[in-house]
């Protein structure tokens, strides 16, 4: 009960703040991911970065990704995504230009400092962990925050 | 052969298993700085960080780094090293309903107490922190005699100074220390309160000949033992939703060795270890203003007993007990001028802002300058911790330290940093010869990739 106390307001919180309309049923389905798939990471940072309608599916965001000259290999089997990998998927979508290293070499791994130094993820920053669904939610609130504030 | 095998296998699936997660990173920073101070001059350090993250399971984290710097310090060889943290660190939920956690924290790694003027130190032992509902409980237990002393401030007695001057000594001193910590976040109106209970053992003796108490014949070569415990209460939180404070008080006890008259030795004198009664206090107000260009304008004010016959900072107790506050290691306040909290009263007045604030995007936008004003003064008659300072003079005025600053971030993994100094003194506060002005500059380069 606690739980679900916990997730409805991270929900409301989110849809107060993030002010993207994602279906509550999507919502919950990543909230109860204890390790983010792919597809549902992707969906998220594409329809809050406006490239897909949040009407969109997971599928139709793995699609909308290939479709990107990111440079990313688009996994074709479901998967879990890293932070690491989530961390880029924003620095892409969002266009945060990053550090020096990052400059030099655009990845997961100077992707994931950067979210970090940015404030954006609290816990451990590397780049090889799992993320659960209420972290990945936590971070693109802060990323949308943060780009609220630099308008 | 086939055991041999099952064996490698084995050893392959732990080590993916191991390195699954795992993040590793450098760090190399350049300080160059001048101090016109007598002995110091043109110091260059540059320091490189190899660091290591690895996660273990769903609980642990391993956490390690090595430094090695090169230095064209005198003080210092022109290499050298150390492990800079070494800790394998357990974060585990308590209870069923996850509210209350536990961490266990093993090996080498940095702590403080709450106000970091006593104790800002690595170490090499235990921490345990309960996360209660409405407090934190933390109780940590380290030793510091294994850290190269060239990367440590722990300075309490002499032996631990002549430790310091000699090359062939290459560990900082011998201490055991202990924290017990109390944190109850906003109990009133925001307000946090803080406790602390911090034990310093001075364990030379175990390893070394040290001066006993009773000998009767005084011995300027050596020393005795400084065991110290300190009692503190802090109270910190926003008075407004711009203006923040921080107080803090410390009762410091403990005992110093001190070579006394003694109606019972032989020779009318002898060592006798003599007990430290002290107190260190502060307050500091901070106002943030965010509309104009991000400033900060702050006010800190920190007191330290001394004591008045007192003839050095270290081991200079002459007469009865000492009412001087000697603090592990910890911050200190002014830039070209920086006493120790101990014997001391400082008024610290700062300004700094961030003049790109509203240039978003820009590689100036984190520029951030300041200037600090710090007038400061002899608590008591007696020793202060910097050098040429006038035991005997009494208590007053010592001089004002005056400083500018700026630090840049361009870049997430770049840092640039410049400090410059000025320290005006008061003749009469310093010994005859030393009361000249200090000029002092600090270049930062940092890189991280």
């Amino acid at each position: 009960m606690r739980r679900r106390i916990l997730l409805l307001v991270v929900l409301v919180g989110l849809s107060a703040t993030v002010g993207f309309a994602q279906s509550n049923a999507l919502i919950d389905q990543v909230l109860e991911q204890k390790k983010v798939g792919y597809s549902y990471a992707a969906y998220l940072v594409l329809s809050a970065a406006g490239i897909i309608k949040d009407t969109s599916t997971p599928e139709q965001a793995m699609e909308a990704l290939k479709q990107q000259d990111w440079g990313i290999k688009v996994p074709e089997q479901p998967t879990d995504i890293s932070l690491g990998q989530y961390a880029y998927l924003i620095m892409k979508a969002f266009n945060i230009s990053g550090g020096l290293m990052y400059r030099l070499m655009p990845g997961s791994r100077y992707a994931a400092r950067e979210i970090a130094y940015l404030g954006f993820v609290t816990e451990n920053p590397s780049p090889y962990r799992s993320i659960s669904g209420q972290e990945a939610l936590q971070i693109l609130n802060n990323v949308l925050s943060w780009k609220e504030e630099q308008q | 052969m086939k055991q041999k095998t099952i064996l490698l296998i084995v050893l392959l699936a732990l080590l993916e298993w191991a390195l699954y997660g795992f993040d590793f990173g450098v760090n190399i920073e350049n300080n160059s700085s001048y101090s016109s101070k007598e002995g110091e001059g043109f110091i260059q350090e540059n320091t490189a960080h190899l660091w290591l993250n690895l996660p273990m399971g769903d609980f642990w984290v391993l956490n390690a780094s090595l430094m090695g710097s090169f230095s064209n310090d005198s003080d210092k060889p022109v290499l050298y090293g150390d492990i800079e943290t070494l800790s394998l660190k357990g974060t585990f939920p308590h209870l069923e309903n996850g509210a209350n956690l536990f961490s266990l924290e093993m090996g080498r790694f940095f702590h403080k107490e709450f106000s970091g003027f006593v104790f800002a130190h690595r170490m090499d032992g235990l921490r345990m922190e309960f996360g209660y509902p409405f407090s934190t409980l933390q109780l940590a237990f380290g030793y510091t005699g294994l850290l190269n002393k060239h990367y440590t401030s722990l300075v309490m007695s002499k032996l631990d100074a002549l430790d310091d001057l000699d090359k062939d000594v290459l560990f900082a001193p011998k201490r055991l220390i202990g924290t017990l910590s109390w944190n109850i976040p906003e109990l009133f109106a925001r307000q946090n309160v803080n406790f602390s209970i911090l034990v310093n053992e001075d364990l030379r003796h175990l390893f070394e000949d040290v001066i006993k108490e009773g000998k009767e014949v005084f011995d300027p070569s050596s020393g005795g033992l400084v065991d110290t415990q300190y009692f503190g209460v802090g109270l910190d939180g926003p008075i407004t939703s711009s203006l923040f404070y921080n107080a803090f008080f410390y009762l410091g006890t403990g005992r110093i060795l001190t070579f006394v008259p003694d109606s019972q030795s032989n020779t009318g004198e002898a060592y006798l270890y003599k007990n430290i009664l002290a107190g260190l206090g502060g307050v500091s107000f901070r106002y943030y203003l965010q509309e104009f260009f991000q400033s900060v304008a702050s006010v800190q004010i920190l007191y330290a007993t001394g004591d008045s016959d007192s003839i050095s900072y270290i081991e200079g107790n002459t007469s009865g007990g000492s009412s001087q506050f000697i603090p592990v290691s910890g911050q200190t306040l002014g830039t070209a001028f920086t006493p120790k909290a101990s014997n001391i009263l400082a008024v610290e007045l700062g300004y700094s802002l961030k003049p790109f604030s509203s240039a978003k995007g820009s590689i100036l936008e984190s520029l951030q300058a300041g200037a600090k004003l710090t007038p400061f003064f002899k608590a008591s008659k007696g020793a202060m911790s910097e050098g040429g300072i006038d035991p005997s003079a009494s208590a007053g005025y010592v001089g004002t330290d005056v400083a500018v600053y700026g630090n840049l971030r361009p870049f997430s993994d770049l840092g640039l940093g410049l400090a410059l100094g000025f320290f005006l003194p008061n003749g009469s506060a310093f010994l005859p010869g030393k009361d000249d002005p200090i000029v002092y500059g600090q270049f930062v380069f940092s890189f991280s990739f």
